[in-house]
């Protein structure tokens, strides 16, 4: 998989770098709008990153470059810019995700790989990791063909898991991932607790395994082998 | 008037005295309406007065008011009282008619001004109420570069509105540059704090193995959590004072917060905390959504949040107002600084102390009318459209 960052900030393209590569994505960089134009016209992408604001162009315009070569990558943008109007005019010229800084990058891998799974695994509705199969679009989770009945918030959750296997996952991130940044609640860590403990107790009495581990004092750890 | 009078009377008696001395036998007693004269003894002289009276006139068939002079005087060596009357009817009629003369001529007089004044008024001001029609019509956010000011022969009118256009035109760039401000301080805040939260990330991803070192990076991204946080909302409350959002259109206030209501109850059931709706059929108002919806969630957050176990919380929506009532502990600090920025009550250390600020804002930008009070258990916060 192979994905290009378009963001001016070279500290904050880093960090996606060094996340997306611990995933086995071939990541690449360009700071500025020329780069980044230079780079589409010459390689493939499967998705691509893109900053509003650089400093030598606007990142809606590299959107509209996309479009006129007819990319089939996938495009998410990451803006500072949280106004509505921005939201709605990245979506309607043809990105398939706004994501508003500061995100945590657990966030944006999970978005990643649901714009990647829509845009390429078209045909193939389910999203399987080992013995963990989720159907997206009807909402359904298995373990090993057993069923697991959750509700949307654990639902959601385990989505959120499979998308970062392996990985230190905030409690911040997930009370952002499952009630949006409008959620301002002092003890949203409580209920993302009660979440995890229905999760886990569900999974552990289908397959026998707790794979939730809690990291302590910054969240869990969703373990695979 | 009444002087004249008293002359004319005294004038009268030196007559009729004169006239006694010179008659040889003179008539020396005698008493009708206009006049009397009568002896009196030397030791009894009266001391000359005069007086109002009012006595029946056989001319006018009625009784009228005259004025008396009463004196005594000497013919023959002998005091003799003399009263002489005048009637005062004839004086009142002239002054009866000077004075409606002069009430006529007045009024209309005022009359005339007035026609005149309003005609002159009118023609003289109309360029300056001209120049305050444009100006209320003129709007910072949606009104173009400057405001057109009518032509007028007047200095003074000339000069309000250079100045006018210069003072708008001075207060429309810095409008901009705060604007810009705006959009700046957002992108250029928040791109540092995505680097510095995803650094920390990054750590994380790593081997922590010291307790300490673990607790040390989970204060440092909570604590930039809160600054992305806070960041955020500062932006909004700016934005909003800013008169940022324009775009309103007619939202179903009822739907939009049931379906609120569906969410936060989640959270307030987890706290055992019960949350009633009371709402009518649908409640419609010209609101942009993204503004209704930050609305809402803060007065919700702030029910929850501001709340004891098993409490209760309670909305109502009506056509003129939306109710919150929520069961709390009694607030420390006064209920009129509830609404100012970064004003927190003890027990919430978690909040950064700007919803309300945020929610009063959105009730000024649109006129609504917002009330806070304390009855004991109850905060009720009601916001009137």
């Amino acid at each position: 998989m192979k994905i290009l960052v378009v963001e001016d900030e070279k500290s904050l393209a880093e960090s996606i770098k060094a996340y997306f590569s611990k995933e086995g994505y071939i990541c690449e960089l360009a700071y500025n709008y020329d780069t980044a134009n230079m780079k589409i016209h010459v390689y493939r992408y499967d998705c691509i990153l893109v900053d509003i604001s650089l400093p030598d162009g606007n990142g809606l315009h590299l959107i509209n470059e996309l479009k006129a070569i007819q990319s089939q990558a996938g495009i998410i943008i990451i803006s500072a810019r949280d106004s509505l109007d921005d939201r709605i005019k990245g979506l309607n010229i043809g990105s398939d995700d706004y994501l508003t800084k500061p995100f945590h990058l657990s966030e944006l891998n999970a978005r990643l790989k649901a714009v990647i799974r829509r845009k390429f695994f078209d045909g193939q509705k389910e999203f399987q990791i080992q013995e963990l199969k989720i159907i997206p679009d009807e909402h359904l989770a298995f373990i090993d063909d057993h069923q697991l009945t959750l509700t949307k918030k654990e639902y959601d959750l385990l989505y959120y898991f499979m998308s970062n296997i392996n990985r230190v996952i905030t409690k911040e991130s997930i009370a952002e991932y499952l009630w949006g940044d409008n959620m301002d609640m002092a003890d949203s860590f409580d209920f993302v607790y009660a979440h995890i403990k229905n999760l886990r107790k569900k999974m552990t009495a289908i397959s026998g395994k707790d794979y939730i581990e809690t990291v302590y004092g910054i969240g869990y750890k969703f373990r695979l082998s | 008037m009444i002087d004249s009078v008293d002359e004319a009377l005294i004038n009268q008696k030196e007559l009729i005295v004169s006239e006694l001395k010179q008659q040889q036998t003179p008539h020396l007693q005698f008493s009708n309406e206009l006049m009397s004269l009568k002896p009196v003894d030397k030791t009894k002289s009266v001391a000359t007065s005069f007086s109002n009276i009012r006595m029946f006139s056989r001319a006018e068939k009625e009784e009228i008011p005259f004025r008396q002079y009463k004196t005594t005087i000497i013919i023959n060596h002998h005091p003799y009282v003399l009263i002489i009357r005048k009637s005062l009817l004839e004086h009142d009629d002239l002054i009866m008619t000077i004075l409606l003369t002069e009430v006529l001529l007045i009024l209309l007089l005022f009359i005339g001004f007035y026609f005149v004044n309003n005609r002159i008024l009118y023609q003289l001001w109309e360029p300056f109420y001209q120049t305050l029609k444009n100006i209320k019509q003129y709007n910072l956010a949606s009104s173009g570069i400057g405001v057109e000011f009518p032509e007028t022969d007047i200095n003074e009118f000339q000069d309000l509105n250079k100045e006018l256009e210069r003072m708008i035109k001075k207060i429309r760039k810095d409008y901009i540059n705060l604007k810009e401000f705006t959009e700046n301080a957002s992108h250029e805040l928040q791109t540092p704090l995505s680097v510095i939260k995803s650094k920390i990330e990054l750590i994380m991803q790593g081997e922590l193995n010291k307790e300490g070192e673990i607790q040390l990076i989970s204060d440092a991204y909570e604590a930039t959590g809160k600054l992305a946080k806070l960041n955020q909302a500062l932006l909004l409350l700016a934005k909003i004072e800013n008169n940022q959002y324009q775009q309103h259109q007619e939202i179903d206030l009822t739907e939009l917060l049931r379906e609120k209501v569906d969410i936060y109850r989640e959270f307030a059931a987890m706290r055992g905390l019960k949350l009633e709706l009371d709402d009518f059929a649908s409640v419609k108002l010209k609101m942009n959504n993204y503004l209704a919806e930050v609305l809402l969630n803060n007065l919700l957050s702030n029910s929850i949040k501001h709340n004891y176990e098993d409490g209760n919380i309670e909305y109502i929506l009506t056509d003129e107002s939306l109710i919150a009532k929520n069961t709390g502990y009694e607030p420390d600090i006064q209920p009129e600084k509830l609404f100012n920025r970064f004003q927190k009550s003890g027990n919430s250390q978690q909040s950064i102390g700007l919803g309300l600020a945020i929610v009063k804002a959105i009730c000024n930008l649109y006129h609504f009318e917002i009330r806070y009070t304390f009855k004991n258990p109850y905060h009720i916060i009601e916001i009137k459209f």
